[in-house]
């Protein structure tokens, strides 16, 4: 036992000297994500490595908007790491339509369900994703 | 291990591409990195083989081929890393929800840090130092005896956690969130199979400023290892999103420093410790990585009143106290809305039992409690979808819930004196409930010198 102890706690000891040595400004952390669609006439597959992601967040008012009411939304909580930009605000309204920009709005036609989405690209190449479903009455 | 879709089994017919870069889940992590490496090579000529296939099978039968994206994501850290694994599932941050109750977790574990393992004082008969109790104090709680002035205590602790829940939720297979639907293009399912643990060395120093006065430090450095893996599977059976990733993330953890004041002492003779009472201050300091989940990002203070006392063999310790947190941890619930739960402020609450087993072996138990106020509960969060166009029914996520999280553990352990006033401590923390993240069997093991 006596042995044993103190060489478990030396077997520690790199674990304790990474975490001296480095300042971590980035994690070791690795993802790989692999979505699949499915379609009747092409087959493909695409593989890209990009830079850490920021973070894609976006709020929007009114909740539960009526038909035809201009409904304004907000990604400017989205970020990315620095020194890196946000350069892209990529939007989908889940009716067929676009937008760009930080603070876009859109009115919706119909009523129903919709899944909004929104990415954001950096300076460097960087990218994310949100999506949220939005109830139009 | 385990069966999630993705495995080869779980494809339809169309699907073969899919099929074949899908490592088995099986051997987690060695195929998952495997296929990661041979990406583009192996499941090319499988492609083409598959491909081959298809063109005769395409003749008699327009079969759905698959289309592949593949993003790898690097240099994240553990908060990043769960988000990304789990991805989006609707409105809901899942992601955030299982970080938070990991930093909560980690943040809040008890540490090995109590003071006056060693209480000697000068016997003016003999002139000699004597120890004044027969025992060597709790680990995890604290009793009222303190070191004495001008000892000083130096010591280092290894723990090793592996979590196998979130409150009810297994990790190795946890549901992350669904979508009823009658299409079953649109119907969805997210999985997850998480192996999160964590090692944490604590260095602590303890020193007797005065006779009734103990201060302390203890630095802990964490290591948190995560392996993932996460499918959103429709209702066709077709996983439509596949996230395989982790890390090792190691660094300081949130630094102890504390304080404990006898301010009563049971009995009359300064040769022989039976008790008494004690104020204890603890600070938290918010010097953990908040991103990497090894700290709250907040600074504690614990404020507490320690009893403890003689019966026969037995000591007895009673701990009770608060613990005021400067800010609160919020936890969002949903991205929609913006809307989000606090975890603030803790109940610490601590009793247990010494007894010498002979003059060099301690051995005690003691029940640890702790109530995280405000939020961090995970909980399948089930909504009943309003009408819509795309037939969506019911809705459900793995959210943080506004519960606080309670736990409750026991400590049984022995402290051993090796040689000198070296100790030697060993503990096996086991919790006792399935709030917040739930570790199995927690070993501790320490050594404290006492010069």
């Amino acid at each position: 036992m006596r042995k044993l102890l103190p060489a478990a706690l030396l077997g520690s000891l790199p674990l304790l000297a990474i975490a001296c040595a480095s300042g971590e400004p980035v994690g070791p952390g690795k993802v790989t994500i692999t979505e699949t669609t499915t379609s009747t006439s092409t087959t493909s597959t695409t593989t890209s490595t990009i830079p850490v992601p920021g973070t894609s967040k976006f709020i929007f008012s009114p909740i539960s908007p009526l038909v035809g009411q201009t409904v304004f939304f907000d990604a400017t909580e989205s970020t990315v790491p620095p020194p890196r930009r946000i350069v892209n605000y990529d939007w989908n309204f889940g009716d067929g339509d676009t937008g760009d920009g930080p603070k876009p709005s859109h009115a919706y036609a119909a009523p129903g369900l919709y899944l909004i989405s929104l990415i954001v690209e950096d300076d460097a190449g960087g990218s994310a994703r949100s999506t949220q479903p939005i109830q139009v009455r | 291990m385990l069966d999630l879709p993705g495995s080869p089994a779980d494809n339809p017919p169309g699907n073969q591409q899919a099929r074949q870069c899908n490592p088995v889940r099986a051997g987690l992590v060695r195929a998952r990195n495997t296929c990661a490496r041979v990406q583009s090579s192996t499941c090319m000529t499988i492609r083409w083989q598959s491909t081959l296939g298809f063109a005769v099978a395409a003749l008699v039968w327009a079969a759905p081929v698959a289309a592949q994206k593949v993003t790898n994501l690097e240099e994240l850290t553990l908060s990043q890393t769960l988000i990304q694994l789990v991805g989006p599932l609707g409105s809901r941050p899942v992601g955030e929800a299982i970080g938070a109750a990991t930093a909560l977790e980690i943040g809040t574990s008890p540490l090995p840090l109590a003071t006056g393992n060693f209480q000697l004082k000068l016997d003016p008969a003999t002139g000699l130092l004597v120890r004044v109790s027969p025992t060597f104090g709790p680990t995890f709680a604290e009793r009222a005896t303190t070191s004495g002035e001008g000892l000083i205590t130096v010591g280092a602790s290894f723990s090793y956690s592996a979590y196998e829940k979130l409150g009810d939720l297994d990790l190795e297979r946890m549901q992350l969130g669904s979508v009823t639907a009658a299409s079953p293009a649109i119907a969805n399912t997210g999985l997850a199979s998480l192996a999160l643990s964590s090692k944490t060395i604590l260095m602590s120093g303890v020193i007797g400023v005065t006779d009734n006065l103990d201060v302390a430090v203890g630095v802990p450095i964490v290591s948190i290892t995560l392996d993932g893996i996460t499918t959103l599977t429709n209702g066709n059976g077709v996983v439509t999103r596949r996230a395989a990733g982790g890390g090792t993330f190691t660094g300081l953890g949130d630094i102890s420093a504390l304080a404990k004041y006898r301010f009563m002492r049971f009995g009359d003779s300064d040769l022989n410790d039976t008790g008494g009472l004690a104020f204890l201050l603890n600070l938290r300091l918010p010097t953990g990585s908040k991103e990497n989940l090894r700290g709250l990002g907040t600074t504690r203070t614990l404020a507490a009143l320690v009893a403890s006392g003689t019966m026969g063999r037995l000591r007895p310790h009673v701990n009770g106290g608060y613990e005021f947190w400067s800010e609160g941890i919020q936890i969002p619930t949903d991205f929609t809305t913006g809307a989000t739960v606090e975890a603030r402020h803790q109940i610490h609450y601590a009793a247990g039992v010494e007894v010498e087993a002979s003059p060099k072996l301690t051995l005690m138990l003691t029940f640890l409690g702790r109530h995280i106020q405000g939020g961090g509960q995970v909980g399948i969060l089930r909504e009943i979808a309003p009408p819509n166009t795309s037939g969506i029914t019911a809705l459900e996520s793995a959210v943080a819930l506004s519960e606080g999280i309670r736990k409750m553990m026991l400590a049984p352990g022995l402290k051993l004196n090796l040689k000198g006033k070296l100790l030697l401590s060993l503990h096996a923390l086991t919790t006792l409930n399935n709030d917040g993240l739930r570790p199995k069997i927690t070993p501790v093991v320490a050594l404290d010198l006492t010069m």
